[in-house]
């Protein structure tokens, strides 16, 4: 009878155990820094990084010289207007000048679409690196059981440790930048 | 003596894990809520500071109002080439958003002793209730009630909260 309460009570510890474990489980924290992180990537070379940042510039500078040709095309339309205009009926200029603040419209509109296909681009070329950290991030994750990683730039105030961002960067292979 | 025994191993366990429970204690303060009371509460550290960046924010204007001058000069003088025009232009445009980086940075050094401020007060509630993270409230889009430190905040640095939050 004794050792059946024994065991009864040693049991009761044991589920009650468990759901305090699971439920302080429930919340564990770790922090990451994702600039500091992208930093020591930059600063690594790592060559998933330097083809994603060649391709972007790359792409940008085609973007540029498309944008130089159009500019160029403008310019000399610019010129022309300007010298047959006198030449022109007051309704045909109005049509003229009219038809090209049009096209230089247009083509600020395309300045501004170059801006945000590049940043698309640097977006879309950066993809793979975010996953390596995504992966070491949720490796670090498993292992350890954390719950949640919040983003440093989130935080006002952190238990020392909490940050895992050399964690991240060690798990990649990468050694961390210098200064944060 | 068994029983006994096992009452013992149940509390610390209990102990054991209740303080692991702890472990994670969560507050949240809203920065810009805090900083809106602390203009309003007119501290003097703070009224000093808001005299400084507007003074050097009135020095880098004459500054610059000097540089407009010069361009303005030049584009009436005859003789002056499209490059020499373009290039007090450039210096012009330049001048703006160095002044523009330069009052940020004043900024940020002349509000350090209210943030040194802030931070005091936060780390003294954080020992005193045991909180484990603070979390900026701009980052949270649900918190649980009763987790906001920002008024214990402002109470600590002797700032009655007038200002709404948000």
């Amino acid at each position: 009878m004794k050792t059946y309460r024994t065991q009864f009570l040693l049991t009761l510890t044991m589920v009650l155990g468990t759901f305090f474990n699971s439920f302080a489980q429930d919340t564990k924290i770790a922090v990451v820094d994702a600039n500091y992180i992208l930093a020591s990537i930059a600063q690594a070379q790592i060559s998933e990084y330097v083809s994603a940042q060649e391709n972007v510039q790359l792409y940008g500078q085609k973007l540029q010289e498309d944008l130089q040709v159009k500019i160029q095309t403008l310019q000399q339309e610019a010129g022309e207007l300007e010298a047959s205009i006198g030449t022109m009926t007051e309704e045909a200029a109005n049509q003229a000048v009219q038809a090209f603040r049009q096209k230089e419209l247009e083509l600020q509109q395309e300045q501004q679409n170059a801006q945000n296909k590049l940043a698309q681009k640097e977006a879309e070329e950066l993809e793979p690196i975010y996953k390596m950290i995504e992966e070491a991030i949720i490796g670090i994750v498993n292992e350890q059981g954390y719950s949640h990683v919040l983003r440093k730039e989130a935080l006002l105030y952190e238990p020392p440790n909490a940050d895992i961002s050399n964690e991240v960067l060690n798990r990649m292979g990468i050694s961390p930048a210098s200064n944060e | 003596m068994n029983l006994k025994y096992t009452f013992l191993v149940i509390l610390f366990f209990v102990s054991v894990i209740s303080l692991s429970a702890q472990e994670t204690k969560v507050a949240v303060a809203d920065v810009n809520y805090i900083m809106a009371n602390v203009a309003q509460a007119q501290v003097p550290e703070f009224m000093n500071a808001q005299e400084n960046i507007q003074l050097y924010g009135e020095k880098l204007q004459d500054d610059l109002a000097i540089l407009y001058r010069e361009l303005e000069e030049l584009t009436q003088k005859e003789g002056v080439t499209q490059e020499e025009l373009q290039q007090k232009e450039l210096e012009f445009q330049q001048a703006q958003q160095n002044a523009q980086n330069k009052l940020a940075v004043k900024e940020n050094d002349e509000l350090q002793p209210i943030y040194k401020m802030i931070e005091e007060a936060m780390l003294g509630i954080i020992s005193e209730q045991g909180y484990t993270y603070v979390m900026r409230k701009e980052a949270l889009l649900y918190e649980l009630p009763g987790i906001d430190i920002s008024n214990e905040i402002l109470s600590r640095m002797g700032i009655t909260p007038v200002s709404e939050s948000e």
